[in-house]
C-alpha cells in the first residue's frame, strides 16, 4: 500500500481498475432510482381553508355560552370527524381506496385515509388586550386530503370542509343548548328550595307571632300599660280598705247587745289576762318552763271556746239597730268591692308576667328567625343571579341559533388538483444519482482498501526493501486483442437486441411508445 | 579453450571416481563443434555452438505467440524490458558469480513461465553466454506446452529412469537455447528435486561451462515444498510477482522462505502504466543508482 497521499494520475488510474466497481452498483442504484421515480403512483392534493370568523355581536353585550379555546375546539371536532364511522361513511360514500379492500382491513383504510387527512391551524401573532403579551391566535385552517385521483380528492376535502363547518355549527348549537338546559334545570330546582324556605319563615312567624322582634315594642307598651293598671288597682284597694276599716270601727262603735257582752267578756277578760300573763312569763322563761305550757295551754282552750261559743250562737244582726244595718251593708259592699278590685289586678298581673315572658322570649326568636331569614335571602340570591344567567344563556342561545357568533367561513373550496404534488420524481432521480455514484465510489473505494495486491514497482520495493529488476508491462496478443474485439460487439449486439425486444414488447404487449413517452413526460413534469 | 578444459575436467572427475554416473549424466559431446563445418568468427567474432548431439525441435511460433514467448522474436518490440531486465540480472550475477537462476513467484498463475521462456530467449542472444531453461515444475510441466513442442520426455526421465541427459535436451533451432521439458508430471516431486541426484546435476551444470546460464522454472513458493526445496541448489533466485494480482503480504511470506543472500530482485509482471517501457527503464536505473 502506498502510504503517501493519492496523486491525480493515481486516482484516474484506481479509477481506471475500478472501473466496473463504480459502474455496476451507481448503475444499479441510478436505474432503481429511476424506476422507483417513474413507478411510484402519483399522489394528488386539494386543500380547502376555513376562515374562523369572530363574534359578529361585542362580547360586552351577548357573552357567547361556548368559551372553550378555538384550537380546542378544532381538535375536538377533528377527533369527532376522524372517527371510524364517519370515515368509513365517506369511504363508503365515495368509493375511496378501492383498490386496497381487496387486501386490507377495514381498520387499516381508516388509518390510511387518517394519514392522508391533513388539518393545519393557521395561527397569527396576536396581543392580548389584558395581559399585553403576545400569544398565537388561530385565526383559520386548512384541511387537505391526498389521493390518486385528481376528481376523488377534491370531492373528499370538499366534504370534509363541509363536515367541519357542520359539526361546529351542531357543537356550538348543542353547548349553547345544554346550558340553557342546565340553567333552567338548575333554577327550578332553587324555586321549590326558595319555596321550602318561605314556608318554613311562614310556619315559624305562625308558632312565635307574639314573640317577633316586632312585636317587643308593643308588648314593652303593653308591660307598661298593665303596670300602670296595677298601680291603679292598688291605690284603688287601698281606698276600699280604708273604708273597710272606716265602715268596722264605725259599727263597732254602736253599743252591742249588753248580755252578749258579759258572757264573752267573761272568757274573753279571762283570755286577754291569760295572755297578758303569757307575754310575760315568755319574757322571763323559756318555752319549756312548765307555767307557760301550762298558760298556753289554758289560752287554746279558752279560745277554743270562745270560738266555740261564736259558733254556737250565730250572730243575727241586730235588727233593733238601723244604722248597725246600714253600715253592715255599706262594709259588705266595700269587701265585695275589695275582692273584685283584688280579682282585677291578679287578672293584669298575669297579664304582665305575659308581655314579660314574650320581651324575654323575643331574642331567642329573633336569632332563629334571622337565621330563617338569611337562608331565604342567600337561596334568593342565587336563584336571582341563576335566572340573569339563564337570561342571558338564552340571549346567547339565539345568538348560536341565528349564527352571530363565532363561525367557521369556508374561503377556499377545494380545487381540482392539476398537478401531483408528490413524488417529486426529480429529486428521486436525482437523489438516486446521488446514492448511486456514492454506493459506487464506496465499492470501488473498499476494493481498493482490500486489495493489498502489488502495481508499481516502487511500492514492491517499498514493501520488501528488496530490489526490483525489473518490471514487464501486461502483453496482449492480437489474438487476444481481437478476441477482445469480437467479444465486445457481440456484448453490443446482445444489448442492442435485449433493448430492441423490450421496446418492441413494450410497444406490442404494454402499451404504443407516443403514449408511453406522453405518460413519462408527464410523469417526470419537465 | 574452455570447452575443452571442461572436458578434460569431467574426464578427469570420471577417471577419480568422484562422480561415476556422470558419463551417464552428461555425454560429454553434447557441444561440439560439428566436424567438417567451419566454425570461424562471425563478424561478431562470436562462434554460435552448434548442437549436434540434442534433438532438434521445431518450436510453434504463433502458439509460443499466444502464449506471450515474445522474445523468441527478436524484431518484437515487447522484447526491451526484457532486455532491461537481462541487463539488470547480468550486472548482479556477474558480480557474484552466479549462473543458475530459479525463477519462482509466490502463488500460481504469477507469469513465471512465460517469463523466464522469455528471460532464457533473451539471454541467449546475449553475445557471451549460451542458455539451458530447465522445466523444474514437476507437478505442471508447461514450457514445452507453451513453446508448442511435442515432448515426452524430461528431467523426471533424467532423475526417475537414469536417462541420459542429452536425449532429454531439445534445441529449438533458436541460437545457444537448449531447454528441457515436457514429458510426465509426478506427485512426489519434492522429493526428486532435493535428490542426490538433481545435486548431482546442478553440479556438474554449473561446473562445466562456464559460461553458460541456467535458468530454472520452479513452481510458486507458497503453493509447496518443491520451491523451498530447491533454492540450496542454485545460486539465486529471481521472484515473480504479478502487478495488481499478488497481495503485498503474499510477497514478503514468500520472500522469507528463501535465504536472503541468493534472492536477486524481483521481476514486476504485467505492469499497467503509460509511456511504460521507458519509464520502467528509468526508474530501473534509478533504483539501481541507489
Amino acid at each position: 500500500m502506498d502510504p503517501h497521499a493519492l496523486s491525480p494520475a493515481e486516482v484516474i488510474a484506481i479509477i481506471k481498475r475500478r472501473l466496473l466497481s463504480l459502474m455496476v452498483p451507481a448503475g444499479l442504484v441510478i436505474t432503481a432510482a429511476a424506476a422507483v421515480a417513474l413507478l411510484l403512483p402519483a399522489v394528488y392534493r386539494s386543500s380547502a381553508t376555513i376562515l374562523i370568523e369572530a363574534q359578529e355581536i361585542p362580547a360586552d353585550f351577548v357573552t357567547a355560552t361556548v368559551t372553550s379555546y378555538v384550537e380546542q375546539r378544532l381538535q375536538s371536532i377533528n377527533q369527532r370527524i376522524m372517527s371510524t364511522t364517519r370515515l368509513l361513511e365517506i369511504i363508503n360514500r365515495l368509493n375511496l381506496y378501492a383498490e386496497l379492500r381487496e387486501e386490507w382491513t377495514t381498520e387499516e383504510i381508516v388509518e390510511q385515509m387518517r394519514e392522508d387527512i391533513e388539518m393545519t391551524p393557521i395561527s397569527t401573532e396576536v396581543t392580548d388586550r389584558r395581559t399585553g403579551r403576545p400569544s398565537a391566535a388561530t385565526v383559520a385552517f386548512t384541511l387537505a386530503y391526498e389521493g390518486r385521483e385528481p376528481g376523488t380528492v377534491q370531492q373528499v376535502t370538499n366534504l370534509l370542509a363541509s363536515l367541519f363547518l357542520e359539526e361546529n355549527i351542531q357543537e356550538r348549537a348543542r353547548q349553547a343548548e345544554e346550558t340553557t338546559r342546565f340553567l333552567e334545570d338548575e333554577s327550578t330546582r332553587l324555586k321549590s328550595e326558595l319555596a321550602q324556605v318561605e314556608a318554613q319563615i311562614a310556619a315559624f312567624k305562625e308558632a312565635h307571632v307574639q314573640e317577633l322582634p316586632d312585636l317587643v315594642p308593643v308588648n314593652l307598651q303593653g308591660l307598661h300599660t298593665a303596670e300602670a293598671g296595677v298601680a291603679r288597682l292598688q291605690e284603688q284597694l287601698q281606698g276600699l280598705r280604708e273604708r273597710a276599716g272606716y265602715l268596722e270601727t264605725q259599727l263597732a262603735s254602736l253599743p252591742p247587745p249588753p248580755e252578749k257582752q258579759a258572757q264573752k267578756s267573761e272568757d274573753e277578760k279571762r283570755l286577754e289576762e291569760l295572755k297578758i300573763q303569757l307575754t310575760h312569763l315568755r319574757s322571763q322563761f323559756s318555752d319549756q318552763y312548765p307555767d307557760v305550757i301550762k298558760t298556753r295551754a289554758e289560752i287554746a282552750e279558752l279560745e277554743a271556746q270562745v270560738a266555740a261559743a261564736k259558733a254556737a250562737e250565730p250572730e243575727a244582726p241586730s235588727p233593733d239597730n238601723p244604722a248597725k244595718v246600714t253600715l253592715a251593708a255599706q262594709l259588705a259592699s266595700t269587701r265585695v268591692e275589695i275582692a273584685a278590685t283584688q280579682r282585677q289586678m291578679e287578672e293584669v298581673e298575669k297579664s304582665m308576667a305575659q308581655y314579660r315572658g314574650r320581651i324575654e322570649a323575643s331574642p331567642r326568636v329573633e336569632e332563629q328567625y334571622n337565621t330563617l331569614l338569611s337562608t331565604r335571602r342567600s337561596v334568593q340570591a342565587k336563584y336571582d343571579d341563576l335566572m340573569r344567567k339563564l337570561m342571558e344563556a338564552r340571549v346567547a342561545s339565539g345568538l348560536e341559533k341565528e349564527q352571530k357568533g363565532e363561525r367557521f367561513t369556508l374561503i377556499d373550496p377545494a380545487q381540482l388538483p392539476e398537478k401531483p404534488t408528490r413524488p417529486n420524481r426529480l429529486a428521486i432521480l436525482l437523489i438516486g444519482t446521488v446514492l448511486g455514484i456514492g454506493a459506487g465510489v464506496a465499492l470501488a473505494a473498499l476494493r481498493e482498501l482490500a486489495d493489498h495486491s502489488v502495481r508499481t514497482p516502487e511500492a514492491l520495493a517499498f514493501a520488501t526493501a528488496l530490489p526490483v529488476l525489473g518490471s514487464i508491462p501486461e502483453m496482449v496478443t492480437a489474438a487476444q486483442e481481437a478476441r477482445r474485439r469480437r467479444r465486445m460487439v457481440l456484448a453490443l449486439l446482445v444489448g442492442l437486441a435485449v433493448v430492441a425486444g423490450a421496446l418492441a414488447a413494450i410497444h406490442f404487449l404494454v402499451m404504443d411508445f407516443d403514449i408511453l413517452w406522453a405518460k413519462i413526460s408527464h410523469r417526470l413534469a419537465l | 579453450m574452455k570447452l575443452r578444459k571442461a572436458l578434460d575436467k569431467a574426464r578427469e572427475a570420471r577417471q577419480d571416481g568422484a562422480l561415476p554416473a556422470m558419463e551417464d549424466i552428461l555425454p560429454a559431446g553434447d557441444l561440439e563443434v560439428p566436424a567438417g563445418e567451419p566454425l570461424g568468427p562471425d563478424a561478431s567474432g562470436y562462434l554460435s555452438p552448434v548442437y549436434s548431439e540434442s534433438r532438434r525441435v521445431t518450436i510453434d511460433s504463433s502458439l509460443a505467440a499466444s502464449h506471450h514467448c515474445v522474445c523468441l522474436d527478436a524484431s518484437s518490440c515487447d522484447v526491451e524490458p526484457f532486455k532491461v531486465l537481462r541487463a539488470q540480472i547480468l550486472r548482479r550475477t556477474r558480480e557474484h558469480g552466479w549462473r543458475t537462476i530459479m525463477v519462482t513467484s509466490a502463488l500460481p498463475n504469477e507469469g513465471k513461465t512465460v517469463t523466464t521462456i522469455n528471460l532464457a530467449a533473451t539471454f541467449a542472444r546475449e553475445f557471451s553466454q549460451t542458455v539451458l531453461l530447465v522445466d523444474c515444475d514437476l507437478h505442471k510441466q508447461a514450457v514445452h506446452k507453451y513453446l508448442g513442442i511435442a515432448s515426452d520426455r524430461g528431467l523426471i526421465d533424467f532423475l526417475k529412469d537414469q536417462r541420459p541427459l542429452s536425449e532429454l535436451i531439445m534445441w529449438p533451432q533458436v541460437d545457444k537455447l537448449t531447454l528441457i521439458s515436457g514429458g510426465r508430471t509426478v506427485p512426489d516431486a519434492t522429493e526428486l528435486l532435493g535428490s542426490p541426484r538433481m545435486h548431482a546435476l546442478l553440479a556438474e551444470m554449473k561446473d562445466r561451462y562456464q559460461d553458460r546460464y541456467i535458468f530454472f522454472d520452479v513452481p510458486p513458493l507458497l503453493s509447496g515444498a518443491d520451491a523451498m526445496a530447491f533454492a540450496p541448489l542454485v545460486d539465486c533466485v529471481l521472484m515473480v510477482v504479478a502487478a495488481g494480482q499478488t497481495p503485498v503480504e503474499e510477497v514478503q511470506r514468500a520472500v522469507a522462505l528463501i535465504p536472503a543472500e541468493k534472492f536477486l530482485g524481483f521481476v514486476l509482471n504485467r505492469h499497467l502504466g503509460p509511456s511504460q517501457r521507458y519509464y520502467a527503464y528509468g526508474r530501473d536505473s534509478r533504483s539501481s543508482a541507489v
